[in-house]
């Protein structure tokens, strides 16, 4: 990863038992679409490390875009992508029970992204 | 102040003539005794949804609007503004001035943004949205003058709620640091990405700008 990478954040907790269901999902409806809009999703962290069958499972899906200009260019593919919109509003919402999304840098970086 | 700004799209087929005439006519009410500053600029390329004409009455009040639009040549805009021959799109807003601040000291471009917060628009919600926007100009120095307001009338493509509106010294304040800047694609960003669960503005808004030689913003 560069100096400039920017970090995407999808923090998300699943229904009871669904932790796999979503990543599955997740892989398929959001993931192809995302990479072509030039994110690249590194990590894809559960908690705890395991499959629960009857409680929640914690996913952090974390992207990396390479620099400011592909954060504005994936926004904006996305926000005109009926298919985004599917899997946040239909796909996701009986798989999870909430999620917030986090647009993070390097603390190093961030003098640097501010002088500008 | 009270603020009257129209966002102007002529029709294709409205000559030149036609144009200057109507622009010659929102100008000429610019110097009407009751309008306190007035703007009518063309705006310049890169804009969305945003209308070939800038025009921007102030007012001390919402009565001084309604004193002088009661007359033959405020009629004639209007109808002017209604006929679909000339202007094929409208954004209007009438509004009091909100959080401001800066100065328009030399400031060169004028920027306004209208959006529609209507995506679960809770109180608490709302607040923290106006208080972010209002927090740009902290760390985006570029933004030399600003005002952040609710709408009191509204009507074009959305039912606007919120007019956000800055004065830079050029377009490269705006296309540069504004867009640059953390606090926009980091922060601010979250009530207007529709990936966000915090998404909170209506994806159709009005982003227009046009070049200035005089302050804009008055409070």
């Amino acid at each position: 990863m560069s100096a400039e990478t920017i970090w995407t954040v999808d923090d998300v907790r699943t229904k009871p038992g669904q932790g796999q269901a979503f990543l599955k999902a997740y892989r398929e409806h959001y993931v192809p679409g995302a990479e072509a809009r030039g994110m690249r999703l590194v990590h894809a962290k559960v908690e705890p490390a395991m499959w629960l069958d009857d409680e929640p499972n914690r996913l952090l899906l974390v992207w990396a875009l390479d620099h400011v200009g592909t954060v504005w260019g994936a926004k904006h593919v996305a926000r005109m992508t009926p298919d985004v919109d599917h899997f946040w509003n239909d796909i996701a919402p009986p798989l999870i029970e909430a999620r917030t999304r986090s647009v993070m840098a390097e603390a190093d970086q961030l003098e640097a992204l501010a002088n500008v | 102040m009270y603020n009257l700004l129209f966002v102007i799209g002529f029709a294709e087929g409205a000559d030149t003539a036609a144009r200057d005439a109507f622009t010659a006519k929102l100008s000429a009410f610019g110097g009407t005794a009751q309008v306190r500053n007035a703007t009518i600029q063309p705006t310049l390329p890169g804009v969305y949804n945003g209308g070939d004409l800038i025009c921007r009455f102030v007012f001390d009040d919402d009565a001084a609007l309604t004193a002088a639009t009661t007359g033959a040549d405020w009629a004639a805009i209007e109808a002017g503004l209604a006929d679909k021959a000339l202007v094929a799109s409208l954004e209007r807003v009438e509004y009091e001035g909100g959080l401001a601040g800066g100065s328009s000291d030399g400031t060169k471009l004028y920027r306004v943004a209208l959006f529609c917060a209507n995506v679960s628009p809770t109180e608490e919600r709302l607040a923290a949205f106006g208080r972010q926007t209002a927090s740009m100009p902290r760390y985006i120095k570029a933004i030399r003058r600003w005002q952040v307001s609710s709408t009191v009338k509204a009507s074009g493509l959305n039912p606007w709620t919120h007019v956000w509106e800055q004065e830079y010294d050029g377009i490269e304040g705006l296309n540069g640091p504004y867009m640059m800047h953390p606090a926009h694609w980091a922060h601010v960003e979250r009530w207007f990405d529709t990936e966000y669960p915090d998404y909170l503005v209506d994806r159709v808004l009005v982003h227009t700008f046009c070049a200035i030689d005089a302050p804009v913003i008055i409070a």
